[in-house]
């Protein structure tokens, strides 16, 4: 059975300090920086680049994503689809 | 504090509980000597795949619960595959702001994030047909568009006709629409339905809430049906009658059969 993702808030420091630890980061602006010190282009608007604050940081290996209703929304879909939990 | 005292203080708290403290010891990175054991208790911990963090809490948790609302439920089943079902979701999340704000409750927090979640949407490319998709579960036509989906589901159409039908509908659910106020007469309900049907419209639909449009949508429809309007046209028509007691609705499909 699948397990549920349960959802948390973190401030500005303890979401710095969980990217820290997969070697990504933040710079002075707020945007998270990847481990080689891009910045990560918003998936959902190619125009802006994903801030940490608003960011969703993703379970089991860290994944970085626009933090979205729509983007959340596609999140879970993608976790409660058959394909996705095959194998679990 | 030593640093095998953190070590076994932080390896039975939750993730969140872990990250707190150690900001709270002043701990921002991994640099010092012997740190490298804590990033590993926190990559660990992520990996267990129990925790996502996001910008807000209770936001992320309806968007989760959301899969048993009963309207996207019954869209998930009628187009599984449906590419934007996200933004019926998201959509069902400015449903409840809309509800909040109905009911006076923090009125200007709800609008301005309401705002905020179709400004969002607004810039993803293709933004303004996306932002029609999310606001659809918002409107009073969202259920009448689900039960005739339903409807042609029974009459066997396949998913991929009707995910083109409910596309179809995102573009163009306004002008194939006529909702019934207090103020419409039969003349009206009959002239929305000749026109829909000179334009060719293959589905269209009327929708009344409370007993004096009910009424008035119904003489109409009967009036039409007296003169074989819908037969002559091609049109099967379905009636249902639902809302509660102190809320009723009558809502109308008349649709072209191709089965």
């Amino acid at each position: 059975m699948t397990q549920e993702i349960i959802f948390e808030e973190l401030g500005e420091k303890e979401r710095v300090l969980l990217l820290r630890a997969f070697d990504y980061d933040v710079d002075e602006e707020g945007y998270v920086l990847t481990p080689s010190k891009e910045k990560i282009r918003s998936k959902e608007n190619p125009n802006r680049f994903i801030e940490a604050k608003f960011a969703l940081l993703a379970p089991g290996s860290l994944e970085i994503m626009d933090g979205t209703p729509t983007a959340i929304s596609e999140f879970l879909i993608k976790k409660e689809s058959p394909e996705e939990n095959n194998g679990d | 504090m030593v640093i095998e005292e953190i070590l076994v203080f932080i390896s039975n708290l939750p993730l969140k509980e872990v990250l707190i403290y150690l900001t709270g010891k002043g701990i921002v990175d991994y640099s010092k000597p012997g740190f490298e054991k804590i990033k590993q208790i926190i990559i660990d911990k992520h990996n267990e795949g129990k925790y996502a963090f996001v910008p807000d809490k209770t936001e992320a948790l309806f968007l989760q619960q959301a899969n048993a609302d009963p309207k996207y439920m019954q869209i998930s089943m009628l187009v599984p595959k449906y590419k934007h079902i996200n933004l019926i979701r998201t959509g069902i999340l400015l449903s409840e702001y809309n509800k909040k704000i109905e009911k006076n409750e923090e009125v200007d927090r709800h609008r301005n994030r309401i705002y905020q979640i179709k400004r969002e949407i607004i810039h993803q490319p293709g933004g303004r047909r996306l932002l029609k998709i999310a606001k659809l579960p918002t409107t009073e036509f969202f259920p009448t568009i689900l039960a005739y989906l339903a409807q042609l589901k029974v009459n066997g159409y396949p998913e991929e006709q009707l995910e083109e039908e409910f596309n179809g509908l995102v573009d163009d659910w306004q002008k194939s629409s006529k909702f019934a106020g207090n103020d419409d007469d039969w003349e009206e309900i009959i002239t929305f339905c000749r026109r829909q049907a000179q334009d060719k419209n293959p589905r269209f639909f009327i929708l009344a809430l409370y007993e004096k449009p009910m009424r008035i949508v119904e003489g109409a429809i009967a009036q039409l049906e007296s003169e074989n309007f819908f037969e002559e046209e091609g049109y099967e028509i379905k009636i249902s009658k639902g809302g509660n007691q102190g809320f009723p609705k009558l809502e109308v499909s008349i649709f072209k059969k191709l089965y």
